[in-house]
C-alpha cells in the first residue's frame, strides 16, 4: 500500500508540473509580446531556450506556435487527469503511466521549432526533458518490474485499488 | 472610323510584321535575361498567352514583378522562345502564364461621352419616366448584369485603345438605368450586384482609370474566369501599339485602387442622384405621391450610397485577387540566362520535386491536425505491454549503448574522423536528453557514423522542420497513413506536407534503429494508437541547413497540374531578339 501511495504522489507531482509547464510557456510568450511591441529586452531564461531569439519574424511565429503548444500540452495534461480519474482496470494504469513518460518528448516535438535543441536550463523555460528528470528518476524507481510480469501487474492492481478505495485526486 | 480604330489597325499591322529575328544577338545577352516559351502538349506554342515574371514567391503568383509581356512565338516565327530582361535583377525568377484560346476579335468604337450632365441627365430621364420606359431603354438588361452586346475582346480592346477616361455613350448609360431603376424603383438596396453595376459605371469617369478600369470590373464580375482573356487582350493590344505590356500589374493595382476611388464613385453618385431629383421632382404635379415617395427612396439611396458602394468595391476587388489566383499557372522558378518551356500536359500531373526552395503549399494549409491520425489503430492487450516495456528497457539500452561506444572508442585502429564520431556519439548518450529519446524506439538501436554521400531524409512542417533530430535512411512511403503509421508521427508534430533532402555528414553520426509506437491517448484521442516499425536516424546535432539537397512534396500532400516544365541553359540564337 506505501508504494501505491507514493505511485499516486508521483501522478500528483506530475500533474502539477505539468500545469505549472503550461505557465511557463505563457509566460515566455509574453516576454515575446513584450519584445514585439515594446522592444523591452527578453530576458535570458528565454533567450536561452529559442532558436533565434533576435528574429522577430521568428518570434512572431514562436509567439504563435508556442499558443498551439499551449493546447497540445493542455489536452495532454487533461488526458492524464482522465485516465487516473476513471481508472477502474490495471490498462488505464498502463496508460497513465505511458502518458506521464510521453510528457517530455510531447512536449520536445511540439515545440521543435520554436526551442533551441541544445539548452540545458533556463529559469523561465526550462527544457522538457530537464524538467521532467525528477519525474523520471522516481518512475524508475518504483516501475521496476519486468512489464506484464506478475510483479507489474500485482503493482498496477494495488494502485488501481488505492485510486478507487482510498483516494483519487482526479475524481 | 474613328481615329482611335485607325491607330488601332495600323498597330495590328505593325505588329504583324513582327516575326523576331534569326540571326540572333549575342551582344544583347550579357546581363540578366531569361527566355520562356509555353507549348501545347504536341509542342506547338501557345501564342494567346501572357507571362508575368516575378521575384520568387514560393511557386505562387503575388510576388514582385519584374516584367510581362505577351508570347510573341507562333507556328510561323523563327524564334522559339521570348527573351525576358531582367534588368538589375540577378536572382532566381519565377515565371506564370495566363492564357485564352480565342484571338481577339476586330472592335467597334463606341461612342465617348463627352458631356457627363447630359450622359447623367439621359439615364436619370429614363429612370424618372419609371419602371416601364426604363425598362424599354435598357433592351432588357437586367440590373446587376452589364450590357453585353459587346465581347470580352471587344470590351478590353477597344478599352486599350481609347485609353482615355470615357463612360460608354449608350452601354453605360443603359447598366446606369437598369441599375438605378433597381434602386429607386425597386428598392433593391441590399443586391451588392445592383452596387457593383454603378460603381463599373461611374469608375469609368476616374481620370487615371479610365474605360480599361469599367471593362476589366465589368468582364470580371461577369465571370472571373475570364481574367486570363483580359490580360491576354490588354497585353496584346498593348503590345500591337507598341507600347510595354502591363495588363497584369494594371489589373493587380486596379484590385486596390477600386477600393481607394470610393470616394471619387461616391461623389460622382451623389451628382447623378442630383440630378435624378431634379428629374423626378418634374413629375410633382402629376403625380404627387408617387414622386414623394421616389425622392423619400432618393434619399435613403444617397444616405446609404458610400457605405454600400465601399462594400460593392471590396466584393470587386476580392472577385479580382479570386481571379488572379485561381487562373493563372502556377510559377516555376527559372535562373538568368536559363531557358523554360512550360508544357501542358495530356494527364494531371503530380508535382512532388525535386523545389530547390520551400514552396508554400508544402506547409499543408488546413490540415487539422485535431482529426485522427491517419493510421491509427486500436490499442490492444499486446500493445500495452509493449508501451510498458519499451519505457522500462530504455535504461538497459542506454548501459549496453555506452558500454558498446566505450569499446568503439578503446580501439586503436580508428581514424581521427571516425574517433570524433565516436567521442560525439558518447557525448549525446550520455546527455540527459538520451533516455527518452530512447523510450521513442521501438528496440534498442544502433549507431551509426555517417560516410561521405551518405543521405537522410526528414518530413516536415515547415524550414524550421530542417533543425529537427528525428531523420529517417528512406524516403516516405506513398500514403500519409503509411507514414504516420510506420513512423508513428502525432499530427500535432508535423502535419506531414512535405520532406527534404540532406547530405551527411555533418552531424557524425546518428542513433538509429526501429521505431517505437505512439500512444494517441496523449493527445485525448483515447485508446488509439501508430504502430511505428520503421527506421528512424536520431541525429547527435543539427544537419546543416546548407546540407539540404532537395525539397519534396510528400505524395499525399502533392499538387497536381496540367503542366511540366523543363529548364535548360539559355542560347542567344534562340529568341526574339
Amino acid at each position: 500500500m506505501n508504494e501505491a501511495v507514493d505511485i499516486v504522489e508521483l501522478f500528483k507531482r506530475a500533474d502539477r508540473m505539468m500545469g505549472e509547464y503550461l505557465g511557463k510557456i505563457s509566460e515566455t510568450r509574453e516576454h515575446i509580446i513584450e519584445k514585439l511591441q515594446k522592444n523591452v529586452e527578453l530576458p535570458h531564461g528565454v533567450r536561452v531556450a529559442l532558436k533565434r531569439p533576435d528574429d522577430k519574424a521568428f518570434l512572431v511565429k514562436a509567439h504563435q506556435d508556442l499558443k498551439e503548444d499551449i493546447e497540445v500540452l493542455t489536452i495532454h495534461q487533461n488526458s492524464f487527469k482522465r485516465e487516473l480519474g476513471a481508472a477502474t482496470k490495471i490498462t488505464d494504469i498502463s496508460r497513465a503511466e505511458i502518458s506521464m513518460m510521453n510528457w517530455p518528448n510531447n512536449a520536445d516535438r511540439s515545440m521543435e521549432s520554436v526551442l533551441d535543441y541544445d539548452y540545458l536550463e533556463s529559469d523561465i523555460l526550462p527544457p522538457p526533458h530537464v524538467y521532467w528528470q525528477t519525474i523520471e528518476r522516481d518512475y524508475y524507481k518504483y516501475f521496476c518490474h519486468k512489464a506484464g510480469s506478475p510483479e507489474d501487474i500485482a503493482q498496477a492492481t494495488e494502485i488501481l485499488r488505492y485510486l478507487n478505495t482510498v483516494e483519487n485526486p482526479w475524481r | 472610323m474613328t481615329d482611335a480604330t485607325h491607330e488601332y489597325s495600323a498597330a495590328q499591322e505593325a505588329a504583324l510584321s513582327q516575326g523576331g529575328s534569326t540571326g540572333g544577338c549575342a551582344e544583347c545577352h550579357s546581363g540578366n535575361w531569361i527566355h520562356v516559351r509555353y507549348e501545347y502538349p504536341n509542342e506547338g506554342p501557345v501564342s494567346d498567352a501572357i507571362y508575368v515574371v516575378q521575384k520568387p514567391n514560393n511557386g505562387e503568383p503575388g510576388g514582385e514583378i519584374i516584367a510581362e509581356g505577351v508570347l510573341s512565338v507562333t507556328e510561323q516565327s523563327q524564334h522559339q522562345f521570348v527573351h525576358v530582361d531582367l534588368g538589375n535583377y540577378n536572382g532566381e525568377v519565377e515565371v506564370f502564364f495566363f492564357d485564352d484560346p480565342t484571338e481577339p476579335e476586330a472592335i467597334q468604337e463606341p461612342a465617348p461621352v463627352t458631356d457627363e450632365r447630359a450622359w447623367y441627365e439621359k439615364a436619370a430621364t429614363a429612370i424618372a419616366q419609371g419602371a416601364s420606359d426604363a425598362a424599354s431603354w435598357t433592351g432588357g438588361v437586367l440590373a446587376g448584369d452589364f450590357n453585353e452586346e459587346m465581347s470580352t475582346s471587344q470590351i478590353i480592346t477597344s478599352a486599350v485603345v481609347t485609353a482615355i477616361p470615357v463612360v460608354d455613350q449608350v452601354a453605360d448609360v443603359r447598366d446606369l438605368i437598369a441599375n438605378g431603376k433597381a434602386l429607386v424603383w425597386d428598392r433593391r438596396f441590399n443586391e451588392i450586384a445592383v452596387w457593383v453595376g454603378i460603381f463599373a459605371c461611374l469608375i469609368g469617369l476616374v481620370p487615371s482609370l479610365g474605360s480599361l478600369a469599367k471593362g476589366v470590373i465589368k468582364v470580371i464580375w461577369r465571370n472571373a474566369g475570364e481574367i486570363g482573356r483580359v490580360l491576354v487582350y490588354i497585353n496584346k493590344a498593348l503590345f500591337k501599339m507598341g507600347k510595354a505590356p502591363n495588363g497584369y500589374r494594371f489589373v493587380r493595382k486596379l484590385a486596390d485602387d477600386v477600393v481607394a476611388q470610393v470616394g471619387f464613385v461616391a461623389g460622382k453618385f451623389d451628382e447623378f442622384l442630383e440630378v435624378l431629383a431634379e428629374k423626378i421632382a418634374l413629375a410633382r404635379n402629376i403625380m404627387p405621391g408617387k414622386v414623394a415617395e421616389a425622392l423619400k427612396t432618393l434619399e435613403l439611396v444617397r444616405a446609404m450610397g458610400a457605405q454600400k458602394l465601399d462594400d460593392a468595391a471590396h466584393a470587386i476587388q476580392r472577385k479580382i485577387l479570386q481571379g488572379i489566383s485561381r487562373f493563372s499557372s502556377r510559377a516555376y522558378s527559372v535562373l538568368p540566362q536559363q531557358s523554360i518551356v512550360v508544357r501542358r500536359a495530356t494527364e494531371l500531373i503530380i508535382e512532388m520535386g525535386p523545389f530547390p526552395n520551400w514552396e508554400r503549399h508544402m506547409g499543408r494549409p488546413g490540415f487539422n491536425r485535431a482529426e485522427m491520425e491517419a493510421g491509427a489503430r486500436q490499442i490492444d492487450e499486446a500493445a500495452d505491454v509493449r508501451f510498458k516495456d519499451i519505457q522500462r528497457m530504455a535504461p538497459q539500452w542506454k548501459d549496453e549503448i555506452v558500454a558498446d561506444l566505450n569499446a568503439h572508442a578503446a580501439r586503436t585502429d580508428l581514424s581521427d574522423v571516425e574517433r570524433q564520431a565516436v567521442s560525439d556519439l558518447l557525448a549525446a548518450a550520455n546527455s540527459p536528453r538520451f533516455l527518452g529519446t530512447l523510450r521513442t524506439f521501438g528496440s534498442k538501436p544502433s549507431y551509426r557514423i555517417f560516410q561521405p554521400g551518405d543521405r537522410v531524409y526528414r518530413v516536415i512542417n515547415d524550414e524550421s522542420g530542417i533543425g529537427g533530430r528525428f531523420w529517417s535512411p528512406e524516403k516516405p512511403p506513398k500514403t500519409e497513413a503509411e507514414w504516420r503509421s510506420r513512423d508513428a508521427v502525432l499530427n500535432d508534430w508535423n502535419n506531414g506536407g512535405a520532406y527534404v533532402v540532406a547530405d551527411v555528414p555533418p552531424p557524425p553520426g546518428a542513433f538509429e534503429g526501429e521505431i517505437g509506437p505512439q500512444d494517441l491517448t496523449q493527445v485525448g484521442k483515447n485508446g488509439m494508437m501508430l504502430d511505428g516499425g520503421g527506421t528512424q536516424t536520431f541525429m547527435i546535432d543539427s544537419v546543416p541547413a546548407n546540407s539540404i539537397r532537395e525539397y519534396w512534396y510528400t505524395e499525399w500532400n502533392a499538387p497536381t497540374s496540367a503542366l511540366q516544365a523543363a529548364r535548360n541553359a539559355g542560347k542567344w540564337t534562340e529568341c526574339d531578339l
